[in-house]
């Protein structure tokens, strides 16, 4: 029986309750009026899981609610192989290490942009509407090839997309789930037909994508929608938790945001990971068995679905050190992966760019505004869900005067 | 696959060659995991061991390590110029 039930119930922290499940019953069988689900909270136990796509499939959503995806709509985090390695093969160059270094520049600008918007003299600000939301979605307009007008439209269906996977019914969210579609599908088609009429596009990524040719064939306007679907709901509101979840961390370990001020660049890096392990985004996501087996011992049969709690691998004692602590200086050159991004064939395919505009983001705010803090009087509330850990709104507060840009 | 002139490490043997190329390498990682006595974390980069006992080196394993990485950034070549 478990005692970490996140779909029913909202703790924070769950740390607790989720150190008793993993030593008592690490694979927890859940039955709930509408779900049944193994529930895997052991690091050793998350990873064999996370390794073994051929037996635990994505195709049949991650997410709390179960899904029938369609052929067209199975991309990326929603693909098994060998779809999903023909399509993630075309995205990872465009997402790689080197691509996110030579935005790196440009990625700080932005930030200073937004640092700028800020009250000179010192004040109060909401992190996520200042900074944490409209860095990542401007950065992925930019990338995408999305005017900049949409991006606030971008920004709320972003959001939604996101919300609507941590419930069981969606049909409150079904209109601007469609109304985003819609959007996105015009977006595709006008870059179909540049292409058609003049054989070439805009230099962007929908561009790319539509050009892109898999085994001679190009991927269907609703193939190329449900990929940038994709990757917005699965990279903007994920990054913008990142850097909320991780300047909360900071706030509330006096000690490590001290080390962290004395060395600002030499422990930014450390800290997104820190922030990553000890509280990242993404809590967990769920498999499909495909054919009976087992996990830890438990006889898992097929069809049956998977809760993969990655905050609760992230947290096992046998891989880290004071696991329920921040530590802001770990080296995780040396350590096991944290499962912040997941594991395996579906490890974040926006890993290195969140990290870049985390990182930056951190020391933007860090160095330029003094004495920043967690305004008085207010209380983060943790949002309910299984998948996701997230406060939603942090206000912050700073003594001035702002200090000036890092980037011209 | 591995173009000349990107950053790439590589190790191997006269008949078997493995490549990490270095743009893509995001350091997840999992390669080290698999395989530690083959692949190493420096800097966020998988690299090939300086040490490496080739001759007892598990090359289905290689091949496996290549296939799992999130990046596809492993190349393994068991004779000259034919990539598996």
């Amino acid at each position: 029986m478990a005692q970490y039930q996140p779909v029913v119930e909202n703790l924070d922290p769950p740390w607790e309750a989720i150190a008793a499940d993993r030593r008592e019953c690490p694979v927890a069988h859940v039955s709930l009026p509408e779900q049944e689900y193994f529930q895997i909270t052991r690091y050793d136990l998350v990873t064999e899981v996370l390794r073994n796509h051929k037996v635990f499939s994505n195709i049949h959503g991650t997410t709390v609610a179960p899904e029938s995806i369609s052929e067209e709509e199975q991309v990326l985090a929603f693909a098994d192989p060998p779809r999903h390695t023909k399509q993630r093969r075309l995205l990872v160059s465009a997402f790689s290490p080197a691509r996110v270094d030579a935005i790196g520049p440009h990625i700080q600008q932005v930030a200073d942009d937004y640092v700028d918007l800020l009250p000179p003299d010192g004040g109060t600000f909401e992190l996520t509407t200042a900074l944490g939301a409209a860095l990542p979605v401007q950065i992925i307009c930019e990338m995408l090839g999305v005017p900049l007008d949409d991006r606030d439209d971008f920004r709320r269906w972003s959001e939604i997309s996101e919300r609507a996977a941590s419930v069981a019914d969606r049909s409150a969210f079904a209109a601007d789930l469609e109304a985003f579609s819609a959007y996105l599908t015009n977006l595709v088609e006008e870059r179909q037909r540049a292409l058609l009429t003049t054989g070439a596009g805009p230099d962007d990524l929908i561009t790319a994508i539509v050009k892109a040719e898999v085994d001679g064939e190009r991927f269907t306007s609703n193939e190329v929608v449900a990929i940038i679907r994709l990757l917005l709901s699965a990279g903007n509101t994920t990054t913008t938790t990142l850097i909320g979840n991780l300047v909360k961390a900071i706030e509330e370990h006096p000690a490590e945001k001290a080390k962290l001020l004395a060395d600002l660049e030499g422990l930014s890096m450390s800290a997104v990971d820190e922030g990553m392990r000890y509280d990242g985004p993404i809590h967990g996501l769920f498999r499909t068995a495909l054919t009976d087996t087992e996990i830890g011992g438990v006889a898992i049969p097929q069809g049956c679905r998977v809760f993969n709690v990655y905050g609760a691998a992230s947290h096992d004692p046998s891989v880290f050190d004071q696991p329920d602590d921040f530590v802001i200086d770990r080296d995780f050159d040396l350590l096991p992966s944290h499962l912040g991004f997941g594991m395996g064939i579906h490890h974040c395919l926006g890993s290195n760019l969140a990290r870049m505009e985390a990182r930056v983001a951190i020391e933007t705010l860090y160095r330029r505004l003094p004495g920043l803090r967690i305004a008085d009087d207010f209380v983060p509330q943790q949002y309910p869900g299984a998948i996701f850990r997230t406060y939603g709104q942090l206000q912050l507060q700073y003594d001035g005067p702002v200090g000036p840009r890092t980037s011209v | 696959m591995s173009e000349p002139d990107r950053p790439t490490a590589v190790g191997g043997t006269a008949s078997l060659t493995v490549r990490v190329d270095h743009e893509v390498c995001s350091g997840t990682a999992h390669c080290q995991q698999s395989m530690p006595d083959v692949f190493v974390l420096v800097d966020r980069k998988a690299h090939i061991r300086a040490d490496v006992d080739w001759s007892a080196v598990d090359v289905a394993g290689l091949h496996d390590a290549a296939e799992a990485c999130p990046w596809f950034a492993i190349s393994v070549t068991t004779s000259p110029g034919e990539a598996h």
